[in-house]
């Protein structure tokens, strides 16, 4: 990551406070307010009906998915879940808002005053949070080139929201990212949302102000958007908090409360012209959605529900299953490796072999294809057979490691392939000798160099007896029967 | 006071010149009649939003398809390439 | 139900492919992409629709305007040919009162008994497809028929049924306790409830914030409609203007060449209303007086209430005595009497006595 140092030499008299709000789309199937289907990748105006499209007529109907993801995204970060929720109406006219109003929840958000623990290089840090509320996502603009028009696409309007917006307790951008990150961890394997900051499931807007170390009151904050990568979030933050300080100190600039885009290209802000920085909203109760009462029996029963946290799983792993903290931290650093290797295990029980099959091979194979740990998309069940032949020594781990490759993208059943292309270990033991000598005929002058007291060459000739056996002997047996022949 | 200017700008509606006067002359009327309001005792009333006395009306989370994007679009002023078109936003 | 009783809709309500505008031209082009659950309710017993009537601008219309009332499209329609009804939403009370004034009667059913879904919105809390016809009973009949819950629409009861008759007879038997606000009656007017004293058990009530209705009604419906007005700007259906070059005239253009001068009125008022130095003393004060207003109607010692279709100079004024059934949700009969009419109003879901009573003044 980046180096956090180069903001220190101005920062004697200094102290950046940030507070942030964290957008998270819902991992539910429709969306918030209309059965059209909430899900990534689709073509332009596929996931579009005629109520997320602005037209009159279809009243808003609550997603009951999306209030329990809200409830499990406030027990998850131990907030305080109000008793009755209630949504509101915040008017304003931008093209990607169809309706001209966005529903959301300022008078009766789904939970308030949570906290979430981090830790940084400094030690550990609890961030309060204000409160969460559930909304709708708006559209996407797309600026055409070709005809300077701007194009409209409503895939993404009513997609449900939680908007988690935490107290000014930021300090630094590493806190920034611990907690982004603890966000991520919390809530994905919570299954409240896949959090992927690159897909736009997860989206963070900064407010930072400067004030002299000791002071008490606050600077004048700006907002900071358009950070779609954590990387791009630290970039923006050393520059703004320079911006501000260098205002401070020289004058050479007036701070204005406003909202900025951040452009990582040009890595500047820039001041968002055109967009009515103090609107009054007109904000109103909506009176077509009933209040949602949420009662002890439901916030327990979601409670009883949620997946395993990272947290409980690593020491799971640890405590239980031996595992090692490191295998144990790659795990439960993505929900998607977590979920593989929670359904691997479960049809071999074997959790060392299978940590070593995902953190060593799986993971190598997937960084060769450019994909992320949480893009990995194994059939669990083949995944099990193939690691169980490997084990049973039915194939050797070298084809074991080609056939993951094929078990990946092609999708191949590992026994059957395994039978098709005669991919076994020879089990002829005849044969095998045969093989050894061959070999120990082929290269008399090692086996003299061994005799000799070479110990090296031993591996170069159990080498040379797996190139003729075309890999598919088990690397033990040819070593004892090697040694056997030997002596 | 009823600023008719400001507020026609807010919700993005021009108006003639005629049309402010008109509008300003029936907006005080009305401005004038709201003073009564102050006259009704709310202490302690809480708004009523609905007059329904429901709770939890929620959907299941089914995706179903409505419409094509064809279908959508067929309403659309203008489009292109399966967009709805606007002339170019500010950022 | 008498096969050739026509049912029309007026402009506000959907039917999947043909245009429906709301009584404005920024709905204009605007092909349905759906049936109103009304509609498709009635095409799956076989009704099929008769044509669509006009209706003011969102159902608004000119409060303050002096030039001679507009009888509306669906008062004009029924007044042609006395078979047909026409499903329409009378928030305002304009259709009801037109509607008795020229000998036809309006059904307006408890709120959250027929959806919603298919009507376009003009004010959302108050919105609800009522029956404009000559003959309530047949009004009724129609309306049996598109009532009941509708998972399209969230603001419903749960009732998937209603039938409007009486569960015992007593109310047809004995004398149905009416209430008459005096208070709110022109003498001229009142004439019309002398007849009624042998059919009913009538005593005076007193409507308490009666001299609040229009108010709490206007400050309400007009920040409805400007938020649900707020979604027409030319991009996605029905009228764009050709005068713009960026996108702030685009919206301003549209909406105003589009919008009527009373729909312009509401809007802005509707903003009004709602603006952050605003809100507490005209919004927030208005549901919280709505409130009191509700609370106060308790039918306890009396099942209908009885209230004029007249009782002001200007359309503004009026709406006083029209204002209960849309700010309480209740279900309200309207019936012509004599040179004007009787709006009858009963408890929720108890339109059944409303028929009863009916069938005492006839």
């Amino acid at each position: 990551m980046e180096n956090y140092n180069s903001m220190s030499k101005s920062m004697k008299k200094y102290e950046v406070v940030m507070g942030l709000e964290v957008h998270v789309e819902l991992a539910t199937e429709s969306k918030l307010f209309c059965s059209c289907s909430a899900k990534f990748g689709a073509g332009a105006n596929e996931n579009v009906c005629p109520a997320c499209a602005g037209m009159p007529g279809m009243p808003a109907v609550v997603n009951k998915k999306a209030v329990e993801l809200g409830i499990a995204a406030a027990i998850v970060t131990n907030s305080q879940i109000t008793e009755t929720m209630t949504f509101d109406k915040k008017n304003y006219f931008y093209p990607d808002l169809p309706t001209g109003y966005q529903i959301t929840q300022l008078y009766a958000p789904i939970c308030r005053n949570g906290w979430v623990d981090i830790e940084t290089g400094a030690g550990k840090k609890k961030i309060t949070l204000k409160q969460i509320h559930i909304e709708e996502d708006a559209g996407k603009l797309v600026h055409d080139g070709r005809t300077g028009t701007t194009l409209v696409d409503f895939n993404r309007t009513s997609v449900p929201l939680t908007e988690i917006v935490s107290n000014p307790d930021f300090r630094t951008a590493e806190e920034v990212v611990a907690y982004l990150e603890k966000l991520r961890s919390l809530l994905s394997f919570a299954g409240v949302s896949d959090c992927k900051m690159q897909e736009g499931s997860m989206r963070c807007d900064v407010n930072i102000s400067v004030r002299e170390t000791g002071s008490e009151q606050l600077g004048t904050r700006t907002e900071i958007k358009n950070m779609n990568s954590l990387r791009a979030i630290v970039r923006a933050i050393e520059y703004e908090s320079q911006r501000h300080i260098e205002a401070l100190e020289t004058g050479c600039e007036v701070l204005v409360q406003e909202t900025r885009r951040w452009d990582d290209n040009k890595g500047e802000s820039f001041s968002m012209r055109g967009k009515e920085n103090a609107t009054d909203y007109r904000y109103f109760p909506n009176p077509e959605l009933m209040p949602v009462v949420i009662s002890e029996e439901w916030i327990a029963e979601v409670r009883n529900r949620l997946p395993e946290s990272a947290q409980d799983k690593f020491a799971r792993m640890t405590e239980q299953m031996g595992l090692s903290e490191y295998d144990s931290k790659i795990i439960t650093g993505s929900k998607n490796l977590a979920a593989i290797f929670d359904k691997t295990v479960a049809r071999i029980n074997k959790p060392k072999d299978v940590v070593n099959w995902i953190t060593v091979d799986l993971l190598s194979i997937a960084k060769g294809d450019n994909k992320g740990e949480d893009d990995i998309d194994i059939d669990c069940e083949k995944f099990a057979a193939l690691i169980s032949l490997v084990d049973s020594s039915v194939i050797n781990r070298t084809i074991g490691k080609e056939l993951l490759v094929k078990v990946l993208e092609e999708k191949i059943d590992p026994e059957s392939y395994v039978k098709e292309h005669q991919l076994g270990n020879i089990t002829d033991t005849g044969f095998l000798e045969n093989l050894v000598c061959e070999v120990l005929t082929e290269f008399d002058k090692s086996v003299q160099e061994y005799r000799d007291g070479n110990q090296k060459v031993f591996g170069f000739l159990v080498g040379q007896i797996m190139r003729k056996a075309e890999k598919k002997a088990d690397p033990k047996a040819v070593n004892e029967l090697l040694r056997k022949m030997l002596d | 006071m009823v600023n008719m200017i400001e507020l026609a700008t807010i919700e993005k509606i021009n108006l003639t010149a005629e049309e402010t006067a008109q509008l300003s002359a029936y907006a005080g009327i009305l401005e004038d009649s709201f003073a009564e309001l102050a006259t009704a005792d709310t202490e302690g009333v809480t708004p009523l939003v609905t007059v329904l006395d429901l709770k939890n009306v929620l959907r299941d989370d089914i995706a179903a398809k409505m419409l094509s994007r064809e279908e959508l679009l067929s309403n659309a002023p203008e489009q292109y390439d399966g967009y709805f078109q606007v002339p170019k936003t500010l950022e | 139900m008498d096969s050739k009783i026509k049912v029309f809709v007026d402009e506000s309500i959907m039917e999947k492919g043909k245009e429906a505008c709301a009584g404005s031209l920024i709905l204009k082009g605007f092909i349905s992409p759906f049936d109103a659950t009304a509609v498709s309710r009635l095409r799956a017993e076989g009704i099929s629709i008769s044509g669509r009537v006009p209706t003011d601008e969102f159902g608004i219309g000119s409060f303050f305007a002096d030039e001679a009332e507009d009888v509306p499209g669906a008062v004009k329609a029924v007044s042609e040919d006395r078979s047909s009804c026409v499903l329409c939403n009378d928030v305002f009370g304009q259709i009801r009162r037109q509607a008795a004034l020229n000998g036809l009667s309006y059904i307006r059913p408890t709120y959250g008994t027929v959806s919603r879904y298919g009507l376009i919105p003009a004010v959302s809390s108050m919105d609800q497809i009522g029956v404009l016809c000559a003959d309530p009973e047949t009004g009724k009949k129609l309306l049996a028929r598109i009532a009941g819950h509708d998972e399209g629409d969230g603001a419903m009861f749960p009732d998937t049924k209603y039938n409007y008759i009486s569960k015992d007879s007593s109310s047809q038997e004995n004398k149905i306790r009416l209430a008459v606000p005096d208070h709110i009656w022109t003498e001229s007017d009142r004439e019309l409830l002398a007849g009624l004293k042998d059919r009913f058990e009538t005593k005076s009530i007193e409507l308490k914030y009666y001299e609040l209705y229009r108010q709490v009604l206007y400050i309400l419906s007009c920040a409805e409609l400007c938020n649900n007005t707020n979604r027409y700007d030319g991009i996605k259906f029905g009228y764009r203007t050709k005068n713009y070059s960026g996108l702030t005239d685009l919206y301003l253009n549209t909406r105003g060449e589009a919008l009527g001068l009373d729909a312009k009125l509401a809007v802005i008022m509707g903003a009004f209303v709602l603006s952050q130095g605003n809100y507490e003393q005209y919004y927030d004060k208005a549901m919280k007086i709505r409130r009191l207003i509700r609370d106060s109607i308790l039918f306890d010692d009396y099942d209908v209430i009885a209230l004029p279709v007249r009782c002001g100079k200007t359309r503004y004024e009026e709406l006083a005595c029209l204002a209960l059934p849309a700010l309480t949700g209740l279900p309200s009969l309207t019936v012509p009497v004599g040179n004007s009419g009787i709006q009858l109003v009963a408890a929720g879901k108890r339109e059944a006595i409303l028929f009863d009573a009916w069938g005492g003044i006839q």
